[in-house]
């Protein structure tokens, strides 16, 4: 093997295990928020969104939370529900689920399978993709 | 904290910076496998061009005279400041000016290492968090005037993230 293909290969590797380190950071948020959400989300048939939020959160009351009032009026509320929990308040809850950041939002499907964690801002196209 | 008045607030376009923060860090891999400091210094030297002035950077003009013209990549004007993003580039052309020495004098580990850094910076910056913004807003947090004047857009939000599209002051 050449010195360009070996450090392609060594590239690669780099790149690879810092998306590997992402997916097991939404894996294990996924895993936590499974053992989590069967306190906390009233069990329906309606599609689940799971809102961390605080106060200090610009972000988070500019246009998160806009975000999620134009879903639940698109989906409608027999058919999506939002749960908002204040992390800043109920921070034992945000541990439980494995929060990193505020805002995020965890998608839980009819089934009470965690399908989707989105850490940071999730923009209306990207949370209508994962309740569709 | 309270953002600084302004009573006309400046519109960046996000596809711009976009642009060079996900150019930036493939160049600083390619330049990684082809094992080449030159390519480290001349990314460097794009990130000075772009912190002098936003239209003389290589990765802006490529934008404003190929993608956008041929609809490759949409505008995306926000409400923004461009000093943390001239700040962030001037200090990524810093870092990346000591990586090119570094290596071109044969300390590729430490070289090569800070070379990475920038390139996943830059990779989360395209992903909408700005480490070289972060730094901005902390240098104005503590004080600091003249070019570390502005406060970030929503003052409550965490420094460095990308503004909300159609956010405003």
């Amino acid at each position: 093997m050449g010195p360009t293909a070996e450090r392609a290969l060594q590239a690669a590797t780099i790149l690879l295990v810092l998306a590997l380190a992402v997916a097991a950071l939404r894996w294990w948020q996924k895993r936590r928020a499974r053992r989590a959400s069967p306190g906390l989300v009233p069990a329906t048939r309606k599609v689940s969104i799971v809102y961390f939020h605080a106060p200090s959160c610009g972000v988070c009351r500019t246009s998160q939370k806009p975000i999620l009032d134009r879903l639940l009026a698109r989906a409608g509320e027999g058919r999506l529900q939002v749960v908002a929990i204040d992390a800043s308040q109920q921070a034992d809850v945000a541990r439980e689920w494995g929060v990193t950041t505020v805002p995020s939002t965890y998608v839980i499907a009819s089934s009470g399978e965690v399908t989707h964690v989105n850490n940071g801002l999730a923009s209306e196209p990207t949370l209508w993709r994962q309740v569709s | 904290m309270q953002p600084s008045p302004d009573p006309a607030p400046r519109r960046l376009d996000q596809s711009e910076l976009r642009t060079q923060q996900a150019l930036g860090p493939l160049v600083l891999v390619l330049a990684y496998v082809l094992d080449d400091w030159r390519l480290v210094a001349a990314h460097g030297g794009f990130l000075l061009l772009a912190a002098l002035h936003e239209s003389l950077g290589p990765y802006t003009l490529l934008y404003r005279w190929v993608l956008r013209p041929l609809g490759i990549v949409e505008p995306d004007l926000r409400v923004d400041n461009p000093e943390p993003h001239r700040f962030a580039a001037l200090f990524g052309a810093t870092v990346l000016s000591i990586a090119a020495y570094l290596v071109a004098r044969g300390h590729a580990i430490v070289g090569w290492t800070l070379s990475w850094t920038v390139a996943i910076l830059g990779g989360i910056a395209f992903f909408g968090w700005c480490a070289g913004c972060f730094m901005y807003y902390l240098i104005h947090r503590v004080g600091a005037g003249g070019f570390f004047r502005q406060a970030p857009i929503d003052g409550s939000a965490f420094p460095g993230s990308r503004p909300p599209r159609g956010g405003g002051r």
